[in-house]
Parts: C-alpha cells; sequence; structure tokens
C-alpha cells in the first residue's frame, strides 16, 4: 500500500529556495501554523511510502566493521610509507592512546596486488572481496569527527556525536516503510555472544517515533525477542488467551470509535502472530542449495557466524525488508578490526572470518537480481594511523578511512578519492559522513535537504546541512 | 540567579511565556496534547492555542499563586472539563431538532475537548501498572537508583542480584537506572524516550513490539503469575469471584455478564490443559488464572485511561 508522505522543506530553505526577503516571514509562518496543523494529526506508520523521486535503490545492508579496518594495510596502497618504514614521520601525528610517541613510518606488513578489469587495489587478507573487484565503488577519501570507536560510531549511524539522534536506518525507515508489513521494517543482525560498546545505540530511533527503531534479529533460536513465550506453556494456551483478549478489546473499541490507536492495537495481534510465522521462515535456510551455504563459508565454523548473519541478510532483502545492519564478531574482543598490536596478526584474525561472507552476499545478491535495488555498504568508522603503535601497531585516525560500496547505482569497479602520500589525510575528493549519509538518501529517491522531522521546534535533519554542507557526491553514482 | 530573577519578574514578558509554556505543559501531561500542541515551540512558528484566553488565565493565576503547581493541578483536575467522560458524545434530540451538529461531529478529536481524550499509559506506568496488580510493588521513596542488565537474548532488565533488599527489583521505574546503552525492555517499546536529548512531548506509538512483549516478555508473565496469586490469596476459592476482583483490580470496574462467562470458559478451558500437562491441583488454579490476569494485562482498556 501507498500514501504520500508529510515532508515539510525547512522554514531556512525555503526562503532560500524562494528567494524571499523578511517581508515575506508572515507568510511563511502562516504556512508553517498549517504545516504543523498536518503534522498534528499525522499518523505514523510502517506502510510503504513514495520516495521524493528518482530513486535507483530501495534497500540497503550496512555491514558495520567496528574497529576500524586499517585503510592502508587493506585497501590504500602506499608506497613511499614502505619506502620511508622506520624513519620518523615529519608531521606530529593525533594519537588516542599510548604506544605510538616515537612517531616512526610503519610499512604495511601485507602485498597489495590490482584485482579485476578495473586494477582496483587490495592486500592478501580479503582474497574474496578483491575478486569482486569490478562490483565495489570504493572510496579512500573519508574522514570523519572523533577518534574513538564509541563516539565514531555513533557518527557513522546518526551523523554527529551528539547522543540521542535517530540513525540512519531510523530515518530511511521513517521516510520509506517497509514492503513487508509481517516482519520489522529495520532488521539488526549481530553478534548472538555479545554487543560493542555502544550497545544497542546504534540502531536507536532517537527522538523519532518508536516505530523507527531497528529490532534485533538473532540468527538462531527464537529470531526476534518475545517471538514466543519466555515461560514455556502447553499448546493452545495463548491462542485461548487471544480470542479472550480479542473480545475484550473489541468492546473497548466499540467504546471508543474514534480512537483509531485501539484499532491499530488489534491488528498488531494479528501481526504479531504472522510475524512468529514470517520470521521462522527467514530462519529457516534448510532449504537454502549446498551452493549457497558453501558461498557463506556456513560449512566452515571460522567464517559461518557471520556468514549466517550475510545469508539472512539476503533472505530478509529477499523478503522486503528496508534496512539490514550486520554487525562484525563481538568475541573475543567487541571491536574486531582495532589492530592496535600487531596490524598483521589482528587483520589475520579477523579477515578471514568476514572476508568470503561478504563476498558470498554480494555474489549473491547480484546473481539473484537483487544488487541493482540494494545499496551494500562495508565501513567502519574511522581510520588508522601510518604511524607504529607499540611497534607493529596503529592506533585510530579520524583523518582518512576507506569504505566499500556496491550495488544501488553506485559504480561499480571505481576508485574515488585520495589520501596523502602515507595514508594520514583525505586530500582529493574528500567524503564526509555527511556527505555519505546525503548520498545514500539520493540513491533511495530522498533529498536530505527535504526530509526532516521536527524536534524541539527544529525541523531536523540526517544531515544537518546548513551545518555540515553535506553534499550528494555525484561522482560516485553510475 | 539573574536568569531565574528575569524569567519569573511578575511585570516582565520572559514571566508571561514561561507561566503560559508551563501551564500548557500540565496542560499536556492531564490531556495528551496541550491547548498549544507544539508545547516546545510557542508563537509564530508554532501551532496556535485552542483557548487563548483560557490559557492567559490559568497563566495568570499560576503566577498569583506564587508559581506552585499544586493550586494549578487541582483546579484543571477539579473542573468539569477534566471529569468529563471519555465517550463520544452524539447529538442530543434538542440538538437535531434544532438541527446542530453533535459535539462529536464538531470535534472528533477531542481538540476542544469536547470530551476527555482517551491516554496511553506511559512507558514507566505500564510497569508500574503491572506491578501495582501483582500486589508486589515496592513502593518505597527515595534511596538509590535499581541498575539494570542486558541479557544475551537482547533483553534489558532490572538486575534481580545485588539489590539493595529483596523487593527493590519491583520498585516504581522511576528509579530504574537510565543508561546511555541500554534501554529497558518492556519500557523502551512504550516510547521511553531516550535520555540524552531532551523530551517535551512523548510519542504515543502504537507497535507490534507491544504486542510481543505484553504477551510474551518473562516480566509480563511473572506478573501475571503474582497477579493471580494475589487474587486466589484474596477473593476465596470461588472462581466467579476471583475473576471480578482480578476485573476489578485491574480494569477498575466489574466483569459484564458476557465478560465473566467468557473468562469462565476460558479459565476452564486453560484449567483442563494445565491439568494434562501434569500440573498439581494448585498449580492448575494458579496458572489458569494468571491466563486471565495475563488477558487483562493485554487489554487496551489496561493500558489507556479513559
Amino acid at each position: 500500500m501507498e500514501s504520500s508522505p508529510q515532508y515539510l522543506p525547512s522554514r531556512r530553505r525555503w526562503l532560500r529556495d524562494a528567494g524571499l526577503g523578511i517581508g515575506s516571514l508572515a507568510l511563511t509562518s502562516l504556512l508553517q501554523n498549517e504545516g504543523l496543523f498536518a503534522r498534528e494529526t499525522a499518523r505514523f506508520d510502517l506502510r510503504s511510502k513514495t520516495p521524493h523521486g528518482g530513486a535507483r535503490a530501495k534497500s540497503v545492508i550496512l555491514m558495520m566493521q567496528n574497529g576500524a579496518p586499517s585503510q592502508m594495510d587493506l585497501f590504500d596502497p602506499k608506497p613511499e610509507l614502505t619506502k620511508r618504514d622506520g624513519q620518523v614521520y615529519s608531521e606530529k601525528v593525533e594519537t588516542f592512546q599510548e604506544g605510538s610517541e616515537q612517531n616512526t613510518l610503519l610499512a604495511t606488513p601485507f602485498r597489495f596486488r590490482k584485482y579485476g578489469q578495473c586494477g582496483m587495489d587490495f592486500s592478501e587478507p580479503l582474497p574474496y572481496m578483491a575478486s569482486l573487484a569490478d562490483q565495489w565503488c570504493m572510496v579512500r577519501s573519508m574522514h570523519t569527527d572523533h577518534n574513538n570507536h564509541t563516539e565514531a560510531m555513533v557518527i557513522f549511524t546518526t551523523g554527529k556525536f551528539l547522543l540521542g539522534r535517530p540513525t540512519v536506518g531510523a530515518w530511511i525507515t521513517y521516510a520509506l516503510g517497509t514492503e513487508n508489513q509481517n516482519l520489522p521494517a529495520y532488521i539488526v543482525l549481530r553478534d548472538p555472544n555479545g554487543y560493542s560498546t555502544n550497545g544497542t545505540q546504534l540502531w536507536h530511533n532517537g527522538w523519532l517515533p518508536a516505530l523507527y527503531r531497528g529490532t534485533e534479529f538473532r540468527s538462531a533460536g527464537v529470531p526476534v525477542l518475545n517471538l514466543q513465550s519466555a515461560i514455556a506453556q502447553p499448546k493452545g494456551v495463548q491462542q485461548d488467551n487471544l480470542r479472550l483478549l480479542a473480545e475484550l478489546n473489541r468492546r473497548y473499541v466499540v467504546r471508543h470509535p474514534d480512537e483509531l490507536e485501539l484499532e491499530a492495537r488489534i491488528v498488531n495481534y494479528e501481526v504479531a502472530a504472522r510475524m512468529q510465522l514470517a520470521a521462522g521462515d527467514v530462519l529457516d535456510v534448510s532449504r537454502e542449495s549446498k551452493a549457497t551455504h558453501t558461498l557463506y563459508g556456513l560449512d566452515n565454523e571460522v567464517t559461518a557466524g557471520y556468514g549466517m548473519r550475510c545469508l539472512l541478510a539476503r533472505r530478509l532483502i529477499e523478503s522486503g525488508v528496508r534496512f539490514v545492519q550486520i554487525h562484525p564478531p563481538a568475541k573475543p574482543v567487541n571491536n574486531p578490526w582495532d589492530s592496535h598490536k600487531n596490524s598483521k596478526e589482528d587483520i589475520e584474525k579477523i579477515a578471514p572470518q568476514e572476508d568470503l561472507p561478504s563476498a558470498g552476499l554480494v555474489r549473491d545478491l547480484k546473481q539473484r537480481g537483487l544488487l541493482d535495488e540494494t545499496i551494500v555498504i562495508w565501513a567502519g568508522e574511522f581510520g588508522r594511523l601510518p604511524v607504529s603503535q607499540h611497534s607493529k601497531g596503529r592506533d585510530h585516525n579520524r583523518n582518512a578511512f576507506t569504505i566499500l560500496l556496491a550495488g544501488g547505482g553506485f559504480k561499480a569497479g571505481f576508485t574515488y578519492g585520495a589520501t596523502d602520500e602515507f595514508g594520514y589525510r583525505s586530500v582529493e575528493n574528500r567524503v564526509s559522513i555527511a556527505d555519505f549519509h546525503a548520498t545514500l538518501l539520493h540513491q533511495l529517491g530522498l533529498d536530505h535537504q527535504v526530509l526532516a522531522y521536527e524536534h524541539l521546534g527544529r525541523d531536523e535533519r540526517l544531515t544537518d546541512p546548513e551545518v555540515t554542507d553535506a553534499r550528494v557526491v555525484r561522482e560516485v553514482l553510475g | 540567579m539573574a536568569l531565574a530573577r528575569w524569567l519569573t519578574n511578575k511585570d516582565g514578558r520572559a514571566a508571561a511565556l514561561m507561566a503560559r509554556v508551563q501551564v500548557n505543559r500540565v496542560w499536556q501531561h492531564l490531556f495528551g496534547v496541550g491547548q498549544v500542541s507544539t508545547a516546545d515551540n510557542f508563537g509564530y512558528q508554532g501551532a496556535k492555542p485552542t483557548h487563548p484566553d483560557l490559557l492567559d488565565w490559568f497563566a495568570v493565576e499560576y503566577i498569583d499563586n506564587g508559581w506552585r503547581l499544586k493550586p494549578l493541578l487541582k483546579r484543571i483536575m477539579s473542573s468539569t472539563v477534566y471529569r468529563q467522560a471519555s465517550r463520544p458524545r452524539d447529538s442530543s434530540s434538542r440538538d437535531r431538532r434544532a438541527g446542530r451538529s453533535s459535539p462529536r461531529e464538531i470535534d472528533p478529536g477531542s481538540r476542544f475537548p469536547s470530551r476527555m481524550p482517551v491516554r496511553r499509559l506511559s512507558s514507566e506506568v505500564v510497569r508500574d501498572a503491572m506491578l501495582a496488580c501483582s500486589g508486589q510493588i515496592d513502593r518505597q521513596i527515595g534511596g538509590p537508583s535499581i541498575n539494570t542488565d542486558a541479557r544475551p537474548d537482547g533483553r534489558v532488565v532490572v538486575t534481580e542480584e545485588d539489590q539493595p533488599t529483596p523487593t527493590s527489583p519491583w520498585r516504581r521505574s522511576v528509579y530504574v537506572l537510565s543508561r546511555r546503552r541500554w534501554f529497558p525492555t518492556i519500557m523502551s517499546v512504550f516510547d521511553q524516550p531516550n535520555m540524552d536529548d531532551h523530551c517535551t512531548r512523548r510519542e504515543s506509538s502504537t507497535i507490534v513490539h507491544q504486542a510481543l512483549t505484553m504477551l510474551n516478555d518473562q516480566f509480563v508473565m511473572e506478573c501475571a503469575d503474582g497477579f493471580a496469586r494475589r487474587v486466589l490469596r484474596e477473593a476465596g476459592s470461588k472462581i466467579e469471584d476471583q475473576i471480578v476482583l482480578a476485573f476489578r483490580i485491574a480494569l477498575a470496574r466489574r466483569p459484564t455478564t458476557s465478560e465473566l462467562q467468557s473468562s469462565k470458559q476460558l479459565l476452564a478451558r486453560q484449567a483442563e490443559r494445565f491439568r494434562k500437562a501434569g500440573a498439581g491441583v494448585d498449580e492448575v488454579d494458579q496458572k489458569s488464572l494468571a491466563c486471565v490476569c495475563h488477558v487483562l494485562y493485554n487489554t487496551s482498556e489496561f493500558l489507556y485511561v479513559d
């Protein structure tokens, strides 16, 4: 079902675009009042909504790589860094922890090679992802505002360092609703063994209605929290309870015929019952072919955990879910890409768990014809320093990092932006988190300047364009 | 101090605005929506008040009463407007004869308010109300907050261990610790706002997770068990008396004849199930009555104030 969205352009933009002066303010406030009245009576729902226009994709899979994958060890070869290994760096770098006081440059322990027809650079730890070079759009010029994980993850998911704002998944669900009412619209697949240091902040609705919060979907057992009775009951107990409940609730609706919420509550008990079936179906991968199990690494204990989350992501997207967020392994460390001690050893621990399944997911989406309409994002929250920490590791770096995108109208086999010769700073075609969000919304047919929600008297937007100067990075779009 | 004096200077414009804003917040708290629906945005950019003269009158009285909230609350809550029923009012025969529209036609959303709006309990009160029905609630005032714990399955619950007293886990929700990273399950599904930012008006979402939580969550089911034990203790052995008491506790009214009939039937059917599953006699009584209690928790009538 389609319903028209009720976005209001911001006051400031309206004034600017219309080229109006102060004299027109009275008119603006008049219109604003009508707008607010419309909002006051607006009801929030998850029905599928028409975007502003020009949509290239309709769903998103965010593969979050907490811990900050090292750009100069994985995606961004720096021959000058290798050449000057061990020399003191001319600039005092901004560090987060101790251990980098010597400020000496550290060469990557890995060999780089060019992959695909496009000749995209990848190093040894990610052979499967590298083999998909012609599918990826690699952005090497990312930068962010904070160099610690918890804060930078909040920035990556919500656009700002301030806590309490809605995540990008919540914004997109608010804007577009979802196509399958029997499954949550915004689903989070985390390691069942734990959370990152952010807990559940990374899929919070902030001040948007709770309707738009991400729902954790577990890859074993009962997929959604409280989908089944926490305390076992004989068969049929709940069905009979629901019958009495329906009777009592119908009587209440008759007494309050004008309260639409009460009708919606009755419907929700029916949706809850349907969700039990639909979520169970998504989780049942037994009918997937042997080849698919292998593609996602389900037959290997190293890759099985992350692989299952990747496979579930595909099944959820196939079922019409709008936004799926995958999180990396949380044990033994909850930010697995955080290679402080030893770049080589630390990366070689995490990369094999994720490389094959990440590539498998993109390949599978492609062969099923889903990749065109799905945006896949493979990204950490910041990058790492060119200088050594504790002799062989690298500390946090907010000034440069690399992310990978695929599908959804992004240029395939394309590398964008560049860092300086040591990989310390993004210098060419810099992309901020706000630019990245603006571009993401654009591919979904949403104008980041228009998509707004009024909070404390201000039309809040994901990118806050007046403050961040966010722009759609058209150069990476096909 | 200077700011406080400036804000409360009777003759200043700041005081007039602050009093209106405060009165409007109280009105919003009591009626669900303020006279100015944009409680955080007054003036040209906000919505217009539904009753500007009334708002001003209350604001003046609030200032004259020395900025005390109690007289304000008393004045509003003892008014005819506040004491209205929430059922929609159709035309009276006199209205019809005179060709006048009914209050229901003129004011369907009850913004004026021609009837008392129906309001959903806020998140903390949902939890408190269940605890209160079960008789387990610990009403102690003040003291240290009660800690929460994130469980591997994704639930965030009040910790049972390391609490000051054995009944601390059943204290009112206002004492549950707010943390940045974890949001207690039972409250977050009912729109408890994120504490990192100001919230001047809570949303009242109707989401499927509320149904799932109320049906299946361990806390809710344990409260329903406690509720049933309390009813068994207080109502005696007659099933009819037990059902009547459960309705009176949860919904503050007696069941209708048909509700009583349906509840008795449910109780009998569930008792049969638990008996077949091998439960002992006492357990059968308690568990089957807990089903009725659990249903009552799930009713709209329990979750809404009318």
